[in-house]
Parts: C-alpha cells; structure tokens; sequence
C-alpha cells in the first residue's frame, strides 16, 4: 500500500530544491523559453508557389500565362536578358532559371534549352527541374503528345493546405522539452546517493516503493508540466487534448524510467550527467525521422521517443485521433513498463 | 526477563568472499546503553546496517521490540532514531527544513522543531542553511534529526568523532537525557572513555565477533589489572619509576616495602582503561 501522506513530503522537498538549484531553474525556464520564442518567431504560413524565371525571347506572352494558368501555384518571372535571368537566380528570387532559344521548334536548329541553378539546390530537386525543363521544352516547341496525365494523392492531401514550418516542429518541441529533464530526474536518485541522504531516508518508516514513488512523481510532474507547458503554447492542446496529455504523460513516464536507469547505473553526479546527455541526444533523434521521412532510416523506431513524436505528429499536425494514436501509445507504454522495472530492479540492487 | 529492545541472534553478512559480521548475538534491555567498540572494519556499522533494516541479513535474526528486523523493516523504522557516522544532511535546506521534513516522513504531527534544536545547542540558528554549518552543529543536527519523533531505540555511530570539546559533551548530554527519557540507545564508538562513561554495557567486537560483553567496571574487574604507580628518587637524583600490582597477596608487603627502602615523590593507584582491556581481549587497537 502506498502512503500518500508520506510521499508528498518528498516530492514537495524534491521540486523545492529542484528549482532553488539555480543552475536547474536556469536550464528548465531557458528551454521553455528558447522553444516557445523559436515557434513564435517561425513563419505561420507556408509559400506554395514555384517561381520559375525565364528567359524565352521567342515565346509569346500568352503561352507563358498559359502555361501559369494552367500549372497551379507555378509563377513565372521573366527576364529580359540571359544576365537578368542568371541574376534572378543569384538573388534567389526564382527557384531556377530557364534560358529558352528563339529557335526552339526549328527541328533543323537542334536547340538547347539551359538550366540555371544555385550550387546549393540539392541534388533530388535538379533532377526534378531537369524533368520539368524537358517537360516545358516538350510544350513550348508544340511537340507534345496528347496525352493527359491524372494523378491519385495517397493519405491526407495536403496541397493547398500546408503544415508551416512551425506548426511541423511541434513533435520536435514536445520531444526535446519532456526529454530534458531525463538529466533532471536522473539527478534526483543521484544526488541522496552521492548526499547519502538515501540512508537517512531508507531509515524513516518510508518504504523503498514508496521512495520510488515519490522520485518517479517529481519527475513525472517535471516532465509533464513542461510539456504540456510548450504544447499549450504551441497550439499542441487545439486538437484532442485528452490524447495529447496522455501522449505527454507517456513520455513523461518514459523520461522517469531512463532516469531511474541511469542513475542506478552510474557511479556520482558526473557520470550521471554525461550517460544522461548521450540518451538526451539519442532520444532527440527520432522526432527528425517523423518529421522528414526518410531522413532517418529504421533504426529509428527502435527508439522510445520515435512513439511519442509520431503520435504528437499525428494529433497536432496531421488531425489524427485513437485511431491513428492507439498503436504508437501502446508501444510507447510497452517501452514505460519495461524499462520502468529495469530502472527500479538495478536501482533496487545498488541500494542492497 | 522483560523483552529486550535490541536481540541479535548469530548475525551473518559477508562481502562478497569477506565474512564482515560472523554470528553476532546480544541482546540489549530497554532504557540501557550498549556501547560497540571496535577498530574500523571490525563490522560495527554492519551490524548497525542491519539492527536498523538498512542491510538485510545473511544469516540470524534481528529482532528489535519484538519485531523481526527483516520482516516488519517499516514498523520497526518508525520507531527508532539512526544518526550516521557520515554527515548525510539536506544542505541547501535549514535545519528547520530538515527537521520538519523528517517530522513529515515519520507521521509527527505535534513536531517542535525549535525546541528540539534548543536542545542540542543549535537555537536561534535554525533558519540557516546545513550548508553553512560547522562539522560540530552539522552533527548536533544530525542528533536532533534522529529524535524527532521520541524514538524508543537509538542507533548512534560515532556521534562525537571529529567534534570539538563542546560539541561532543553536547552530545554526551543528549545521551544521558535520551536514556533517562527512556530510550535504548545503541552507540557505536571508538571512544573508549566516552563509551566507560555513557555506556552501561560495552561490546567489544573484532574480525566480526564479539569478543567480550558486559558492564565497564565487570571488564575491568575481570581482564584489568591495578597498580600503584610510584615514581621515587633514584641514583643521581633521577626520578624513576615503580610499579606495584594491587591484585596479589603480596601488595601490602610491596607497597611498605617501596616506602620502607626509597624516597617516593609522587604515587597514585591506576585501574586498566577499557582500551587497554581491548587490545587484551582482542589482540589488536583500536585504530
């Protein structure tokens, strides 16, 4: 049975000293700070229009519009010189630029249309100019096949209706605020070890569960606070808050339980703060997997927290529900009991 | 026989390959002092460990108020004080703090906090932080911290190494006032003359056994030899000194013959210390 009346004096003292340690309270309102600003300072709105600038001295005007009107969000910026166009790059005010010869559509010319490129467009986006540019050379020399192409959007189409930036971020900040205080918790255990405070307590009529109870709270109360601190402010809560704050708290039992292992696991505050700063950046890494698919390769979902920013990806971005959250938070929960016992065994061991 | 506050029964823990604590028994009755004398690693604070539910055992049984050590741990915590060897203190809490926390921790509802650092000498410091304070008053914290809750055993491991004159009788007073309340107070020392003069039985204990147990003065009596010690004018003016043992039949015959035969200049009779006795009993110091 678990006394609450002698939990709550432990954690009130924990959350005391925890933010009249000046260098904890520095971090914690720091990290708050520094997400929050970086989301407000974050452009809100996504620019889906493609600005092609062209230089096409033998194309009539109206093909061009033509070829705007037709192409949804394509823009076209003419330049009156093969140097303007060049320029218009430079100053990145087109994407690309196409240089088109008077002579396109004289079989006999042989014509050669030229790709104007940044050195730093990545490699996936000039082969798609290529493409387009034979695309654009294929209709403006009026050798086009009659042919009409359709295409199927598989999941949520989001054309025309953007995630900014911002807004793409949100699992990034839920993940990188929760999981900070993995350090915090982690110190929590460390510092009545190194104080040997533990043996004072162990001595008082406060059972080891109920020591684990009361550490596991405040770390509990740590992380989830700040999460659902930065997610309030980030327009996390809009959309099924209820499966948001159970996302947090998951992780949040997740930071508690890497804690509890990493502190039984390492010898003084030193260690304990180094082994906490390699999971810190181990358990940052998934949310850039879930944020820029592909960008990470499968190893990724070996993680924990790949669970917590895909089902904060799916709430506060993409709209999701249950449905689409049940599996990552039940993994997730899986990942909480295991290591949660695994924290609580090895600590149960270096305290005999 | 009234039920004992404290009864080991062949104790065993080991360390690994090392045998720390080899079949310690004793008992100890309530309102008594028992004192626990040994040099380092002799399995003093082992034995502590596991009189108070820190360490469970390897082997035997503790037994503390009638109630197995192992198998009522909460029970038997809540009522009794430990104060460590080691200062083991909330610093960046006041002592204030720290005693009320325990206060909490212990169920105390009526906690003078106030009072009771009155009591080990620390009044009016109370709002400052542990951090701030001497080794001395660190340790009278430590005292106050283990009574917050009238305990009726307490478990004492060298509650006066280190400290400066006042500090310790300060805690030698504590003590006595502890015992006279009523407590049974378990202290581990490497204090012999503290442990002659708080203790009513003493425990001497090496390589994990207990080597002897029983009143200071029975010790005395049994291991302890007295002498008069003399010291008399020798050739050349050189003072030099004389020894006469009291226990023997021959002591009356010694003693008129010393101020018979030679010009004594000082004389006083010596009882053997209990340290003397510990290095007899067992063969080694206590350092």
């Amino acid at each position: 049975m678990i006394r609450w009346h002698t939990i709550l004096p432990l954690v009130q003292k924990d959350l005391r000293l925890y933010f009249g340690n000046r260098f904890y309270a520095f971090i914690t309102a720091l990290s708050l700070a520094a997400v929050i600003i970086a989301y407000a300072l974050m452009p809100d709105t996504v620019d889906e229009t493609f600005r092609l600038a062209m230089y096409a001295p033998g194309v009539p005007s109206s093909v061009l519009a033509a070829m705007e009107a037709e192409e949804e969000g394509l823009e076209i910026v003419r330049a009156g010189t093969e140097q303007d166009l060049s320029a218009l790059v430079l100053a990145e005010e087109a994407v690309a630029g196409l240089a088109v010869p008077p002579s396109l559509g004289d079989p006999a010319a042989e014509p050669t249309i030229t790709l104007y490129l940044l050195s730093s467009t990545e490699t996936e986006m000039r082969d798609m100019l290529r493409v387009l540019t034979r695309g654009i050379a294929i209709t403006l020399s009026g050798a086009a096949p009659d042919l009409a192409v359709s295409s199927e959007i598989l999941g949520a189409d989001r054309g025309g209706n953007q995630i900014p930036t911002r807004d793409r971020m949100r699992p990034l900040f839920a993940v990188l605020v929760v999981m900070l205080e993995v350090l915090g918790t982690a110190s929590l255990l460390t510092e009545e070890i190194e104080s040997g405070t533990i043996r004072a307590i162990l001595t008082t009529p406060l059972s080891t569960r109920e020591l684990y109870v009361a550490k596991g709270a405040t770390g509990l109360i740590l992380s989830f606070t700040q999460g659902a601190i930065v997610m309030a402010c980030v327009g996390g809560l809009s959309h099924q808050p209820l499966l948001m704050l159970l996302t947090l708290a998951e992780a949040a039992l997740l930071v508690t339980a890497v804690g509890f292992l990493i502190s039984a696991s390492t010898r003084d505050m030193l260690s304990t703060m180094g082994v906490g700063m390699v999971a810190l950046i181990l358990l940052s890494i998934p949310p850039f997997g879930v944020l820029f698919p592909g960008l990470i390769s499968g190893w990724g979902r070996a993680l924990p927290s790949h669970y917590v920013a895909s089902a904060v990806h799916e709430l506060a971005n993409l709209g999701g529900g249950w449905a689409q959250v049940r599996a990552p938070l039940a993994i997730l929960l899986g990942y909480d009991i295991v290591l949660g016992g695994l924290g609580i065994l090895v600590t149960q061991r270096r305290f005999q | 026989m009234a039920q004992p506050a404290i009864s080991a029964q062949n104790l065993l823990y080991r360390y690994g390959d090392l045998v720390a604590v080899n079949g310690v028994s004793f008992e100890v009755a309530e309102g008594e002092i028992l004192g626990f004398l040994g040099p380092n690693g002799a399995g003093k604070t082992t034995t502590g460990r596991m009189l108070t539910g820190q360490s469970r055992p390897h082997g035997g049984q503790a037994v503390l108020l009638g109630l197995d050590v192992v198998r009522h741990r909460e029970e038997v915590q809540a009522q009794i004080g430990v104060c460590f060897e080691v200062t083991n203190l909330y610093e960046q809490m006041s002592a204030l703090e720290n005693l009320r926390l325990f206060g909490r921790l212990y169920g105390v509802r009526d906690l003078d906090a106030e009072g009771l650092l009155e009591r080990v000498g620390l009044g009016g410091r109370g709002r400052e932080r542990a951090a701030g304070y001497s080794k001395g008053m660190k340790q009278r914290l430590m005292v106050a911290r283990a009574l917050v809750h009238r305990p009726r055993i307490l478990f004492l491991d060298e509650p006066t190494e280190g400290l400066d004159p006042v500090s310790a009788e300060a805690i030698r007073n504590l003590i006595l006032e502890e015992r006279a309340r009523g407590a049974t107070i378990f202290l581990t020392t490497h204090d012999m003359l503290e442990a002659d003069r708080l203790c009513d039985r003493v425990a001497f204990i090496s390589h994990g056994e207990i080597a002897a147990l029983d009143t200071p003065h029975a010790l005395k009596q049994r291991y302890g030899q007295r002498l008069v010690e003399a010291e008399v004018q020798g050739a050349g003016g050189l003072l030099e000194r004389r020894e006469i043992p009291m226990d023997g039949p021959e002591a009356a015959e010694a003693l008129r013959a010393l101020f018979a035969g030679e010009q004594v200049v000082t004389i006083h009779s010596r009882e053997a210390s209990l340290e003397d006795i510990f290095i007899q009993v067992t063969g080694r110091g206590l350092a």
